[in-house]
């Protein structure tokens, strides 16, 4: 799928991030490998103020990322190149996200939201997590019968309303 | 369905009143529905004019893959995210708690979980049992026939001979089984020894009216219903008012009511569906537009007669709003209880602190709805509590241990009235047809706020007796408005009141208020019921004695 309202790099930083919020676990994907970003970028093209909000937490990622790096460039850790978080370990990514969530909490959770929501809503991915994959309708889950026995306790209080 | 088709968003009814109609109601939703029906029936002819349209069956998440995003998007019960062109916008920003209604033919029934307990015999009488907030000027006996009227007609599920309340007839069909989900509650209930009851519910559990089926359990009823298990207003009452000859004219906007030379309504202007401006006129208007839309309406109704609004001269019209203070607590099971297996919200309940205990330190009491809970994606949000799980290496383990394995307890109390509580008319936001837009302006009571407390520590209490290893909470949940009461509240006096017992304003005589804004407490129950028994009574009345009082 093509970007809509995100640029390319902005997709593939994006499912970075969300490989990081949902990572894979045996066979159930993570959520940038499901393809939640492009989902995510397909929610943009209505919702103005996921927009903006989705946008603005990106950025925060990014500044946290650089300043992870410029953190470790005395390490001199040469091998990862770029500023980036796409350049950073996992562990380092882990790090950028945290301190995103505790500086931005409201982009943060809006980041969250929309990937918790892009991800489960694939049936691809429910099944795999072994969840319900078909959705309530048709057929829904049947019903039970009720067994009045169970009421008799309570009928025994007597009467609980006052007269008015 | 039966009637119009309602397959066509915004298909008509195909009835035409022409000329000056007997009645026009404004809103399709409750109680609008309800009084078109009654009306209808004694031979008067009705136009309503809703300003949504038909929501189509196969139009429901309920079908699809990504259901869950829905509740977020175009089927959101807030219309401020929601944003269809139907909606009207409203400033919240100085209320804690949002107003959430849903503009179709059903109105918000179609937004509804359909738990349907009645209001208690006590809660007409706060005043003389409590010394608080007024009397209503009518009693639980008074409204007693229509109640059931209107539970025969919708078909109510559940069992008679609850001891928290009067009789009531036997009801249409069975309540649902327990299930997991309901043996965990009762296993704490009966352990603490608390009142408890299977819900009156809106739900067919029984073959009841044409086009409608039995409820397949399928769970998110908050979302609506797209079999017409769900007794929505749009299945239950329309078609029957539509056989009857009843025009009903959606996507039609009311902008205001208007008067005759006598002080009298003689109509309404109102945008049709191509946004011309049209005029209906009427021997008699009955407003049914909801605790927040019915006072917009009227004070959006400014005429030299009526400079404050119309039926305002009382000063409170769009005051004493009252909500439902509604806290949210739920309970993550080791054991799987089947949370998403079932009607969402119509299910049992406890009123074992319902009635008045002023050890507790607050006065009037609180209603515990047992609750089921919904899909991965709401266990992963953090059910209806807003507590999401842990993103990263823990995420995965955290999901599976909430899915299918929690409950959700929903605390409502008594809000009593407060005039400082308001609907007013913003004056900068407008809707779709520049008509000016509601401003909620709400502080929560001490005494609400206490009692919100208490409700959540017990619903708490009960789930931990249940067997919950984990209780999350959210003591005010902010999109929590579904009730909307109080804002042109009932009374024998016109100086404290907006309109009489029979829903007949004080200041124009053939106008008529038939939704929750009437009420003149909320008690802690959900109000559908009596708001339908409510527009049922005043329909009949206004259908006795229709020559007298129509302009």
């Amino acid at each position: 799928m093509s970007a809509l309202v995100l640029t390319p790099l902005q997709v593939a930083l994006l499912a970075a991030v969300q490989n990081r919020l949902i990572p894979p676990d045996g066979h159930v994907p993570g959520a940038g490998d499901a393809g939640c970003a492009e989902r995510v970028d397909g929610y943009l093209v209505e919702r103005r103020e996921w927009r903006t909000e989705l946008l603005a937490a990106l950025q925060a990622v990014d500044v946290a990322a650089a300043r992870i790096r410029e953190s470790r460039s005395a390490l001199a850790s040469a091998e990862l190149e770029g500023t980036g978080f796409l350049n950073l370990s996992a562990d380092e990514r882990d790090a950028a996200l945290t301190a995103v969530q505790a500086e931005y909490p409201r982009l943060f959770a809006r980041l969250l939201r929309l990937t918790y929501t892009a991800y489960y809503t694939d049936p691809g991915v429910r099944s795999a997590a072994g969840f319900e994959a078909d959705p309530p309708q048709p057929g829904g889950y049947g019903t039970t019968t009720f067994d009045e026995a169970r009421l008799e306790p309570v009928r025994q209080r007597g009467k609980l309303w006052r007269d008015a | 369905m039966t009637g119009a088709d309602p397959a066509v968003t915004g298909g008509d009814s195909g009835n035409r009143v022409t000329g000056v109609a007997d009645v026009l109601i404004i809103g399709a939703g409750a109680s609008g529905a309800a009084a078109a029906w009654s009306l209808s029936r004694r031979g008067l002819a009705v136009v309503c004019l809703e300003q949504g349209g038909w929501v189509a069956p196969e139009s429901y998440p309920h079908w699809r893959p990504d259901w869950e995003l829905h509740r977020q998007t175009d089927f959101a019960k807030d219309p401020n995210v929601r944003r269809r062109p139907e909606d009207y916008p409203l400033d919240t920003s100085e209320s804690p708690i949002n107003p959430l209604m849903f503009n179709a033919v059903g109105g918000s029934t179609i937004h509804w979980t359909g738990h349907f307990p009645r209001f208690r015999p006590s809660d007409f009488r706060v005043r003389s049992l409590d010394g608080v907030a007024d009397d209503w000027p009518i009693s639980y006996w008074d409204l007693e026939p229509y109640y059931e009227q209107n539970d025969a007609f919708i078909g109510v599920s559940g069992v008679d001979g609850d001891p928290g309340y009067p009789p009531r007839s036997r009801r249409h069909g069975p309540p649902f089984g327990l299930g997991a989900a309901g043996d965990a509650y009762v296993r704490g209930l009966e352990k603490l020894g608390w009142h408890w009851w299977p819900s009156d519910s809106a739900l067919l559990t029984a073959p009841h009216q044409p086009g409608r089926q039995v409820c397949t359990s399928c769970g998110p009823c908050d979302m609506g219903c797209p079999i017409g298990a769900l007794s929505s207003a749009q299945v239950t009452y329309w078609p029957a008012a539509i056989e009857q000859g009843v025009d009903l004219r959606t996507h039609a906007r009311v902008r205001e009511i208007t008067v005759n030379a006598r002080g009298l309504a003689d109509g309404a202007v109102y945008y049709d569906a191509e946004g011309t401006v049209r005029e209906q006129r009427a021997r008699a208007v009955v407003v049914a537009c909801n605790g927040v839309g019915t006072p917009r309406l009227l004070l959006n109704s400014v005429s030299g007669r009526f400079p404050n609004g119309l039926a305002n001269s009382s000063g409170l019209v769009g005051k004493n709003l009252m909500f439902h203070p509604f806290g949210s607590v739920s309970g993550v099971f080791y054991e799987r209880v089947d949370g998403y297996r079932g009607p969402l919200g119509s299910f049992l309940y406890c009123h074992e602190f319902y009635e008045t205990d002023a050890s507790r330190g607050f006065v009037r009491g609180v209603q515990l709805q047992l609750n089921r809970d919904s899909g991965p994606l709401t266990a992963a949000l953090g059910g209806f509590t807003g507590h999401p799980v842990a993103w990263g290496a823990d995420h995965h383990r955290q999901v599976r241990d909430r899915y299918g394995r929690m409950l959700t307890i929903g605390v409502l109390v008594d809000d009593l009235p407060d005039e400082t509580n308001t609907v007013t008319l913003s004056p900068v936001l407008t809707d779709g047809h520049g008509i000016p837009a509601p401003k909620i302006t709400y502080t929560l009571s001490e005494n609400s706020q206490r009692a919100l407390e208490f409700g959540v520590a017990r619903a708490a209490d009960l789930l931990e007796a249940a067997g919950a290893h984990t209780v999350l909470k959210d003591v005010l949940v902010r999109d929590s408005g579904w009730h909307l009461m109080g804002t042109a509240r009932m009374g024998k006096d016109p100086g404290r009141s907006v309109v009489d017992e029979w829903g007949r304003a004080h200041d124009v005589g053939n106008l008529f208020v038939v939704d929750a804004s009437v009420f003149v407490t909320g008690a802690a129950v959900n109000p559908t019921t009596t708001i339908q028994a409510l527009a049922l009574r005043t329909s009949e009345w206004l259908a006795d004695h229709f020559q007298e009082v129509a302009a």
